[in-house]
């Protein structure tokens, strides 16, 4: 009965969690300008915002994502997107089907906040000192994909040095932060660090964008 | 493909990252500074950027403006906005339009601004737009020396505009002092002039600092610099040889991020009579605190080959001695060549008015 209630506890812990990483997502995107959001490029967001994360000094939200031949998708994160829509906390527009690689017919529609349910939300997270910083963590990393195109975005996932890795095939894991501690991604936005010169500290910030630009010349070059 | 001890960066290789990190700008450096400052500071710097890549092609002499205003394609879609991605690149010229961006300026949206004079353009953006409210960049190239005007409320506030230099701006341990001496007035010298978070005295009636009462005042000059040199980066707690330096004040080469001038170095002290459990604090341990100033200072300023550099004290102690608490490292300071520079911060505004009647 101690461990029924230790795990629905959790697992309701894990859920809002979720459900707040959606909400702090989906803001940074507006703020940055890239809302209504489609749904390919939140779950590129969400990838590279669990990616990234050590580059922040933090832990993934989900530290494994299944390799699929287009951009990741989490269906646990579109669940917990479909829950907020019905929770009137999103707004979904732009609703159609496409045919995806993997030749399954997946809807494809963009969202955005619904500031009145959304805000106090919002304004509730930014009392916890960790939410805050994941907050300015994923803040940051919508600044820094904000330059890339629309389609460079969706398609990011191509060249990024951990999702892209040719030893991972399609419909295997890629694991970054469950069993495995090597994540090529976080790896490389810090080899920046070592490139600053009279051995200047860069910011985690400096580090994110110079991430994204180089993820940018490599969806140019390719 | 792993290099000297550093992480596994999978297939990719170093020699595409070396080449991005010279060709990429400074964005991401100031992400613990206000919106209104990285606008500028981004602005600043892409102009700067621009310009230095245009200036063999002779320059145009059309205004561009800068809206603090990302969510423009939401608020404005009947607008004909044409999108930039990488805009910090400086490849795109700026003049001619009217540009939305977020605070860091690596994308934009534009629109053509049409031949008309500066008060229909104002018309437009507060009237039209409606968008007189949010913090506005004007470049003015019929202005020599190229200037900006900033309006950080807007220009619906026009009367609130700061002119700031584009190309050549006067970055010199002077400039850069003077500048602190404004943010002291403006934002420390009294309880009542800090902000709710970022108060300095921890009980001012019995002259107790705060413990991160320096990390603070750090946080003050951080942001009053960034947006006094705004083509600068203010960077802060940067490990050195011989420790931690407090305030770096640098301008990097828009043509490579490799190539950087230091232009000066603070190293801050809070001078206190007691420290926060309210034990008194000796005058023997300030006075070797200061000279501990001196030489780190000089320090600093060789290891990272900056300009200039200054011992900046900021006195919370109870009584005012003014300079005077120089004396025992004026020699020091001048053998090193280091600036020395100190103010009281009051512990109440009662105390200061006081103090102000006498003088």
């Amino acid at each position: 009965m101690y461990d029924t209630n230790c795990d629905e506890l959790r697992y309701g812990i894990d859920k809002l969690r979720r459900h707040v990483r959606l909400i702090v997502l989906l803001n940074a995107a507006e703020n940055a300008g890239l809302t209504p959001f489609p749904i390919i490029q939140l779950h590129t967001f969400a990838y590279l915002s669990n990616v990234l994360s050590p580059v922040w000094d933090m832990p993934a939200l989900e530290g494994k994502v299944l390799k699929r031949r287009g951009s990741p998708f989490y269906p646990a994160l579109q669940h917990d997107v479909d829950r907020l829509v019905g929770m009137g906390v999103i707004l979904v527009s732009n609703i159609s089907h496409v045919l995806d690689e993997d030749q399954r017919w997946r809807l494809k529609c963009s969202y955005n906040l619904n500031h009145p349910f959304a805000d106090p939300i919002l304004k509730c997270i930014k009392e916890f000192e960790t939410e805050r910083k994941a907050l300015n963590f994923i803040q940051e990393l919508a600044y820094a994909l904000s330059a890339l195109s629309a389609d460079d975005l969706g398609r990011a996932t191509s060249e990024d040095a951990t999702y892209a890795d040719p030893i991972i095939d399609f419909d295997n894991v890629v694991d970054f932060a469950e069993w495995e501690i090597e994540n090529f991604s976080a790896n490389a936005a810090q080899y920046f660090g070592h490139l600053f010169p009279d051995q200047m500290t860069a910011t985690p910030g400096e580090l994110l964008h110079l991430y994204v630009h180089h993820l940018h010349s490599r969806l140019r070059n390719d | 493909m792993t290099d000297m001890g550093q992480g596994n960066l999978g297939s990719w290789s170093n020699d595409d990252l070396q080449k991005t990190f010279r060709e990429a700008s400074e964005a991401g450096a100031d992400a613990d500074l206000p919106n209104e400052v990285r606008f500028l500071s981004g602005v600043a710097k892409l102009v700067k950027k621009q310009l230095v890549q245009a200036s063999q092609e002779g320059g145009s002499k059309e205004q561009a403006i800068f809206l603090l205003a990302p969510k423009i394609s939401s608020t404005h879609s009947s607008l004909p906005l044409k999108r930039v991605p990488m805009l910090d690149n400086g490849k795109t010229t700026v003049n001619g339009r009217l540009w939305f961006v977020s605070p860091v300026v690596v994308v934009g949206h534009y629109v053509v601004l049409p031949d008309r004079d500066d008060d229909e353009n104002f018309r437009y953006i507060t009237d039209d737009l409606d968008l007189g409210g949010v913090p506005t960049i004007i470049l003015d190239p019929r202005q020599d020396p190229l200037e900006f005007r900033f309006y950080p409320n807007g220009l619906s506030d026009a009367n609130s505009c700061t002119l700031l230099a584009v190309l050549d701006p006067d970055v010199s341990l002077e400039t850069v002092l003077d500048e602190v001496s404004q943010i002291y007035e403006r934002d420390l010298i009294t309880p009542d002039a800090q902000g709710v978070g970022g108060k300095l005295w921890k009980t001012p009636d019995d002259y107790i600092p705060m413990t991160e009462a320096e990390v603070r005042i750090q946080s003050y000059l951080k942001t009053g610099l960034g947006a006094k040199f705004s083509t600068c980066t203010i960077r802060t707690e940067q490990p050195s040889k011989s420790g931690r330096l407090d305030i770096l004040v640098e301008e990097i080469d828009p043509r490579n991020r490799g190539i950087v001038k230091v232009h000066a170095l603070l190293e801050l002290k809070v001078l206190r009579s007691y420290w926060s459990s309210g034990t008194a604090v000796s005058e023997k341990t300030t006075l070797d605190w200061i000279e501990d100033g001196v030489i780190q200072a000089a320090f600093y300023r060789d290891d990272r080959y900056a300009i200039a550099a200054a011992l900046c004290c900021f006195d919370m102690r109870e009584t005012n001695t003014g300079v005077s608490c120089f004396d025992h490292v004026s020699e020091l300071a001048d053998t090193h060549v280091i600036t020395l520079w100190v103010r009281f911060c009051y512990s109440s505004s009662k105390r200061y008015r006081k103090d102000q009647q006498k003088t």
